[in-house]
């Protein structure tokens, strides 16, 4: 069974799609050791901006989307979905900098998930789970351990790699597809997603078995099954 | 050397470790115990009632100034310890906020001190409101004897400018650098509109991305109660806190570029240049 890839994929699966609501929130993810910042704008288009101000470095996600535009929470510096900085409160009657903008990072949603790339340029991320079912999204549990640890302790347990980040296996009597969101400091992420959406019975065992499994990944430990 | 740091600009300067009250009680055997530039630092006062402080072994040099206890990590300083008239100017009342804990550089600290363009936005309703955003065009100058920073002719619409005001109030402000880290504001007293309450940040430097922030008012107030402009003080520094602490990088960048300001961030950009100039690089990213 592959295991280990030779070369990391450069998709990462950062946020359920669902997270994301047109022009209203914005939301922190993380890949590979960037921080970012997700907002969806008003045509439904994922941005996935570098987590940092350019006037003064503050997080995005402390601020809030106004009218279409991400609007900094120290000074109110305002930035439209191209990345381009489009007002500067404090001054109003300047005209604005051509070459202020945010760093924008490579974005694509499949399957209710949003994939980015850290890199300028790359192949569209392999469909996390291949069913014709639309996915149930369960949760996001963190585990602390190198994304690389975490992939191998899964392969030792059980699952299957599908695809980069993707791999799929049973939880509590359910088929379930977890995708491995690399954070960076010995943080990783798994995003777990149900083919079925399940009972409240189902989904409290689930639930319970995704603890164990955290439990066992971070423990070094061998398969666990469930009675 | 019994501090971790290397920039000599710090070193040589008098750093605070909080107000003199920290001594109340305390002995030679029973010390007030703080950090300061990653070390433990001891102080009492003596028998005579001097201040005096320990650092391992070491003995500092100390001393007691306006209510707060000031430390020269080198023993040479650069310059005695800056004037600061309005806290002996009759007819003020002089209230010591005490500090705040905050997770960022003691660079970043002061830069928030020394900007208007946050009012609107971190401090709504007490400092600025929406959409009276603009900051006015105003004057820096480098006082070269003193080595300090002052901005002038600063102006600010504020719907609540201090405990004591009633409506909101066209604000002028002056700002003054005396260190790295420690600097006063200047701002329009409301209950006497000719005179100016002066506003003191004091940072002690626990490491280079771990702050205590004092804060020592020279106010024109004699209604408010010292809760309340506490109250109000702890209200504003309370706003400013999570905005300093998701600051990324925690350090001050101090390469040109690395962030960028406009016309009414010249304040900062001078300081972030007096910094460079000075070679200060204690908190900023090197």
């Amino acid at each position: 069974m592959n295991t280990t890839s030779a070369h990391a994929p450069e998709w990462h699966p950062v946020a359920p799609s669902h997270h994301l609501r047109a022009g209203d929130n914005i939301v922190a993810a993380f890949a590979k050791g960037e921080e970012l910042a997700l907002w969806r704008s008003e045509d439904g288009a994922v941005q996935a901006w570098e987590n940092r101000c350019p006037h003064r470095g503050l997080r995005l996600t402390m601020g809030r989307v106004l009218n279409g535009r991400l609007s900094c929470a120290y000074h109110g510096w305002e930035y439209a979905p191209d990345g381009r900085c489009a007002a500067i409160p404090a001054n109003p009657s300047l005209p604005l900098p051509k070459n202020v903008r945010v760093r924008a990072f490579s974005v694509e949603e499949r399957n209710g998930m949003v994939w980015v790339s850290t890199e300028a340029a790359g192949a569209s991320p392999s469909s996390p789970a291949q069913t014709d079912r639309e996915p149930h999204f369960c949760r996001s549990l963190g585990i602390r351990l190198e994304a690389s640890v975490v992939e191998n302790r899964l392969a030792r347990n059980d699952f299957d790699r599908e695809g980069p980040w993707a791999w799929r296996g049973e939880l509590a009597g359910q088929r379930v597809a977890l995708l491995i969101n690399e954070v960076g400091h010995g943080l990783t992420l798994i995003h777990a997603w149900l083919d079925q959406r399940p009972n409240v019975r189902q989904a409290r065992a689930v639930q319970a078995a995704l603890r164990l499994l955290r439990r066992d990944l971070e423990a070094g430990a061998q398969k666990r099954r469930q009675a | 050397m019994t501090f971790q740091c290397d920039d000599r600009t710090v070193f040589d300067d008098w750093l605070t470790v909080g107000p003199n009250k920290r001594l109340t009680g305390r002995s030679e055997s029973n010390p007030y115990r703080t950090r300061l530039l990653s070390s433990e630092v001891k102080i009492w006062r003596d028998e005579q009632g001097k201040v005096a402080a320990r650092c391992g072994d070491s003995t500092l040099m100390i001393q007691d100034a306006y209510g707060y206890l000031w430390i020269c990590p080198s023993g040479t300083p650069t310059k005695p310890i800056f004037s600061f008239p309005e806290y002996a100017e009759p007819g003020r009342r002089i209230v010591d906020c005490d500090g705040i804990g905050v997770a960022v550089s003691g660079l970043r600290m002061v830069e928030n001190f020394l900007d208007m363009g946050h009012f609107p936005y971190v401090h709504a309703h007490y400092l600025g409101e929406v959409p009276q955003t603009e900051v006015a065009a105003y004057e820096v100058n480098v006082d070269e004897s003193a080595d300090e920073i002052w901005a002038t002719n600063c102006r600010f619409f504020q719907p609540k400018t201090s405990k004591s005001a009633t409506t909101g109030l066209d604000v002028q402000y002056r700002y003054r650098v005396m260190q790295p880290m420690s600097a006063i504001l200047y701002k329009t007293a409301f209950p006497r509109p000719g005179e100016m309450d002066a506003i003191g940040l004091f940072v002690q430097p626990h490491d280079e991305e771990h702050i205590t922030a004092y804060c020592l008012l020279a106010y024109y107030d004699d209604t408010s109660t010292e809760t309340d402009l506490l109250s109000f003080q702890h209200t504003i520094f309370g706003q400013d806190k999570p905005i300093l602490e998701n600051q990324r990088p925690r350090r001050m960048p101090l390469q040109p570029g690395s962030e960028v300001p406009t016309r009414c961030d010249a304040m900062s950009v001078a300081y972030r240049r007096w910094l460079k100039a000075r070679g200060t690089s204690y908190g900023a990213v090197r």
